[in-house]
């Protein structure tokens, strides 16, 4: 044997590490770091005895909670600035020591249920507190305004001019209009009832969708976690909206189909027929949220026929396709310009988008209102924060949530059977995906016509997010071993990013505001739903009228008025109220849409508007620099054939009825001078603004003509000329001017 | 009686009380306790035993119940607005036979599931969680805070009032178009007393002193529209200067030049009568040309 140099043991040490640390190595170390094919088992809670645990004590603690919130509003309300710090303290002592116990390994099944139930359940009181009494979201009115058609007519599909979509899909206000003429309850009080018990059931639902995919409840429990952090949850979910009903449908549906996939034969057949008046209901609730479940549950086929059995495949599509039947069924049955709607909402966010990738649009100014506020430096640092938070915990969960082992993969399966991370468990395969979605709804926040787009997605984007971030949290970071430090951690980071959620999901503001103009919610209060009752009190109802965006809200559904929309009637009046003079095109606007009556706030002055616009979406924006003037506002006081028929103090009410007769311009009605009384003789004209005097203009001598007889006569119609031009014809001396409408007399 | 017929049976006969209840005992919370199950669970639950679909476990069994009640009553909604209209009496008779129809449906499965003695496995259920009483008392005290908390916020909601102020409207009467209401309504602090004024083309015809009203009271007058005589109006001489010179106009134009017949009303508040509070007029309710719009012509 030949004598081996020194350091050849030092040297076959590196060639070894070299060897182990080539590229393909890396990645696979990397890859396994990351969980790709990973083990999954110990996810489950080793309690064997259900209870509820530590739940009926933190019901209590929300419970309390709730009481300092109510507290918050009432000091929010009397101008207290400690309203807002004593929401946010009430609501730290709700999430946490929730959340802290959802993280927690050794809690059963039985109390999770509880638990999710209570934080869900709380969010929502959260939100109806500074609003108890009148819905609060401008699209929980629309809904309202249908809502009102249904009980009226006792029929569907009659017109909402304030969303012209929302009788094409009436579930939500069928069940509505259901409870009340059960009840003989407020729509009001039935709709917060029927909202609340949505609450409970999509919270109950996204838990057992997600116990089923990762079969463990604890996983479960904190994936709802995560899930209430998505953009929505907070206040849109929240709301009396159509796709409050539909999203619960639609999770109804998902479950069910991930219960298929651990079903056989005859059951997993009955499974399938239940579905259908799911989503059947689910087709007339809401377009997109109706066409999103169509996307999942194919998807979710798809997946089962590639990587998990395939009569769970066929069962699952027949399911899509029944929803996809459904959905086809229904448009044809309700009409509606859905395709233009959804189209408007597709189209707009996503051509903006790809004008700011191609730097042909600029971005959003991020954490800033459109009313050019900025928001607290604190939401920011919290918005941001569990922004990152999500994206660590999909980098953690990611692979290990994609290879979820399925029915079919015995518990201690090795990283055997595993293709591109994925096992055979076709949900956890498509909700991991989905989590894609995520950073897709992020980029389209950049831009504010993607940012509604953004947003929506949120809610289904985050179905990924949950499964992804909470198997990642038991996985790699709690694990059933773990101590309460570090489950206190955990928890704490759980909590930012639903406060997160919160935060990109808030109204005008956390808690109830005093009145604030052109701010949807904190713009409604009892002064103006006085007026808007009265105008049904006393003008009755139908009445056509106009008004800025909050009180038209209030008129299409406390006063029972026909709104006049751009959607229905063809054009806005919004011009017509920031001109400073009633002009031609003034005047033409209200003739077209037949405009009866017009309702200003004057209220208006005060403030900016938060979203945006004061009328119409398609304001100038330059009309946003200051607010409007009153004396712009007002400008109808000067028209003779406008009246002034209701006034508080803040709100007028101009009926404009008699501007809508067509009356030519340019024209005057001749009059015999013989039979006129010589002092009203045109020799009198207004140019300038000033009146003047003209002896040398010809017409009828002023003395001698006169017959004394003929002051006792009357005389002719005149016409008033509204909106002609000045002209002077020595001709004919017709001398009319374009605004005062003063009659003018002409002569042979 | 075997588990599962009692729990059909059940499920019939509260349905029964849940009719019986809404048919014959009108009353607000009464009613809200008997409608929320026949809308909210009964009809699902019993259509989930009545295809065999119940799904293992009692908590998704009670969801899915839920979740399928709810699309029942969506579609009865469309199935009525195609059939008739949609009211309380087709509501009760839709949800009542459709729950008594699948409860019936159920029994005759489970029965004829007996005879055919192909008993299917029961779907497997937990072991099921009894609440403790200091449980059960630390949930009503929950429920009890939450209920306190949402009925502070109801009440400040409907006291505070950002806004004091007084309605004054002119309105034609409904049915009588020569007849205009003039009305007052007062949501101010307290009681306030008002001097009312009715002017026809800026000449007073009749007054109101110390017309008091309480917050929440309304005040109305009705009056006649009889005609105003000679339309428009005499326009008053200019004044002249020196001659060769431009006149200026001297009045107000709209009184001066003519004026369309109006009626206003000028209400003041009797502690300060020098500010005028509120102020409305009619629009003239005369067609001036051919396009009346269902309106009278104007007589001059």
């Amino acid at each position: 044997m030949e004598p081996r140099l020194p350091g050849y043991a030092h040297a076959q040490t590196i060639r070894a590490v070299v060897v182990r640390l080539s590229p393909a190595r890396t990645f696979a170390l990397v890859l396994r770091g990351l969980g790709y094919g990973s083990h999954h088992d110990g996810l489950e809670c080793a309690e064997p005895v259900e209870s509820a645990g530590w739940a009926p004590r933190l019901a209590l603690v929300s419970a309390g909670a709730l009481l300092g919130i109510a507290a918050a509003s009432a000091l929010s309300l009397a101008g207290s600035k400690h309203g807002v710090a004593l929401f946010w303290l009430s609501l730290a002592v709700i999430i946490l020591p929730l959340s802290f116990r959802m993280v927690w390994p050794r809690v059963n099944r039985t109390e999770r249920i509880w638990l999710v139930n209570i934080l869900g359940l709380s969010l929502y009181l959260i939100r109806i507190i500074p609003s108890p009494v009148a819905f609060y979201d401008y699209d929980e009115y629309l809904h309202w305004s249908t809502t009102i058609d249904i009980l009226e007519h006792h029929h569907l599909f009659t017109a909402n001019p304030l969303l012209p979509v929302s009788p094409s899909y009436p579930g939500l206000e069928i069940v509505t209009s259901a409870l009340v003429q059960l009840t003989g309850l407020s729509v009001h009080q039935c709709a917060v009832i029927l909202v609340g018990l949505l609450r409970i059931l999509s919270t109950s639902l996204v838990f057992l969708i997600f116990e089923a995919v990762s079969a463990s409840s604890w996983t479960g429990g904190l994936a709802t976690l995560v899930y209430m952090a998505n953009s929505n949850f907070y206040s849109f979910l929240a709301a009396f909206s159509y796709e409050t009903i539909a999203f619960d449908f639609l999770l109804a549906g998902v479950l069910i189909a991930a219960l298929v996939a651990r079903s056989t034969g005859n059951g997993r057949r009955r499974l399938v027929c239940i579905s259908a008046p799911i989503l059947f209901a689910l087709a007339v609730s809401h377009h997109l949220t109706s066409w999103a479940g169509v996307l999942i549950l194919g998807s979710a086929s798809a997946a089962a026929f590639v990587r998990s059995d395939r009569s769970a495949g066929w069962a699952i599509a027949m399911i899509a396709a029944v929803a996809f039947l459904f959905i086809s069924v229904w448009k044809s049955v309700s009409g509606g310009g859905v395709n233009e709607y959804v189209g408007e909402i597709f189209g707009g966010s996503l051509n903006e988008f790809v004008n700011f990738l191609t730097g042909t649009h600029a971005a959003r100014a991020l954490f800033v209102s459109e009313s050019g506020v900025p928001q607290w430096v604190g939401y920011r640092i919290v918005a941001v924060l569990s922004v990152a938070l999500v994206a660590a915990g999909l980098v953690v969960g990611f692979f290990r949530s994609l290879g979820l082992p399925g029915a079919a993969t015995p518990r201690q399966a090795g990283r055997s059977n595993v293709l591109l991370g994925m096992r055979d468990n076709a949900w956890a395969i498509i909700l991991t995906l989905s989590s894609f979605g995520f950073p897709l709804s992020i980029a389209l926040r950049l831009t504010s016509g993607g940012w509604e787009l953004g947003n929506r997605m949120s809610a289904f984007a985050f179905l990924g997010v949950g499964l992804v971030v909470a198997v990642g949290a038991t996985k790699v970071l709690v694990t059933p071993q773990a101590s309460p430090l570090r489950a206190a951690v955990v928890s704490l980071c759980l909590s930012i990013i639903l406060v997160g959620g919160i935060i990109s999901d808030l109204p005008a503001g956390p808690v109830a505001v005093p009145y604030r103009a052109a701010a949807d919610g904190s713009s409604i209060e009892p002064m103006g739903i006085a007026t808007a009752q009265w105008t049904r009190d006393w003008l009755g109802q139908g009445r056509r009228f106009y008004s800025d965006r909050v009180n038209k809200l209030l008129l299409g559904t406390y006063g029972v008025q026909r709104i006049v929309t751009l959607e229905h009637d063809g054009e806005e009046l919004g011009q017509v109220m920031f001109d400073p003079v009633f002009s031609v095109d003034d005047r033409r606007s209200i003739q077209n849409t037949a405009a009866n009556f017009l309702l200003i706030d004057l209220r208006l002055q005060r403030d900016l508007p938060i979203f945006g616009y004061y009328f119409d979406t398609a304001e100038v924006p330059e009309l946003h620099k200051s607010p409007p003037l009153s004396l712009d506002l007002l400008k109808f006081d000067e028209l003779l054939r406008v009246g002034r028929i209701y006034d508080n103090g803040y709100e007028v009410i101009y009926d404009v009825g008699n501007l809508v007769e067509s009356a030519p311009l340019n024209t005057v009605q001749l009059i015999d001078n013989t039979k006129l009384n010589a002092l009203e003789e045109g020799r009198t004209y207004k140019e300038g603004g000033q009146v003047s005097f003209d002896a040398a203009l010809p017409g009828p001598p002023v003395a001698k003509d006169r017959d004394p007889a003929n002051d006792a006569r009357p005389i002719q119609p005149m016409r008033i000329e509204m909106g002609a031009e000045t002209r002077r014809s020595l001709d004919r001396r017709a001398v009319v001017n374009e605004d005062t409408g003063v009659p003018r007399h002409a002569a042979k | 009686m075997p588990p599962s017929d009692r729990s059909i049976a059940v499920c019939a006969g509260a349905t029964v009380l849940c009719l019986a209840i809404l048919l014959w005992a009108p009353g607000s919370l009464l009613d809200l306790a008997a409608a929320a199950p026949l809308v909210f669970y009964l009809p699902g639950w019993a259509l989930l035993r009545a295809f065999g679909a119940e799904p293992g476990g009692r908590f998704e069994s009670a969801v899915l119940s839920v979740a399928l009640s709810l699309a029942i009553v969506v579609i009865v909604g469309v199935l009525l607005n195609f059939a008739g209209s949609i009211d309380t009496p087709e509501w009760l008779a839709s949800l009542g036979l459709i729950t008594f129809g699948a409860c019936a449906v159920s029994l005759v499965r489970v029965r004829r599931t007996k005879a055919t003695g192909l008993l299917e496995a029961a779907p497997s259920r937990a072991r099921s969680a009894e609440l403790r009483s200091r449980d059960i008392q630390a949930i009503a005290l929950a429920v009890g805070l939450g209920a306190a908390a949402i009925a502070s916020s109801v009440f400040l909601r409907l006291h505070f009032h950002e806004f004091r102020y007084t309605q004054l409207w002119i309105v034609p009467q409904p049915n009588a178009p020569d007849n205009f209401v003039v009305g007052l309504r007062s949501a101010e602090a307290g009681e306030e007393s008002y001097a009312v004024d009715l002017l026809v083309d800026r000449r007073l015809v009749q007054s109101w002193q110390d017309v008091s009203l309480k917050p929440g009271q309304i005040w109305t007058t009705t009056f006649r529209w009889v005609g105003f005589g000679n339309y428009p109006r005499t326009v008053r001489p200019l004044k002249e200067t020196e001659k060769g010179q431009a006149t200026k106009a001297a009045i107000s134009e709209r009184v001066g030049l003519g004026a369309v017949p109006r009626v206003e009303a000028l209400v003041y508040r009797s502690k300060d009568p020098s500010v005028v509070y509120r102020h409305v007029w009619s629009a003239p309710d005369c067609a001036t040309d051919e396009n009346a719009h269902g309106r009278p012509p104007c007589e001059f």
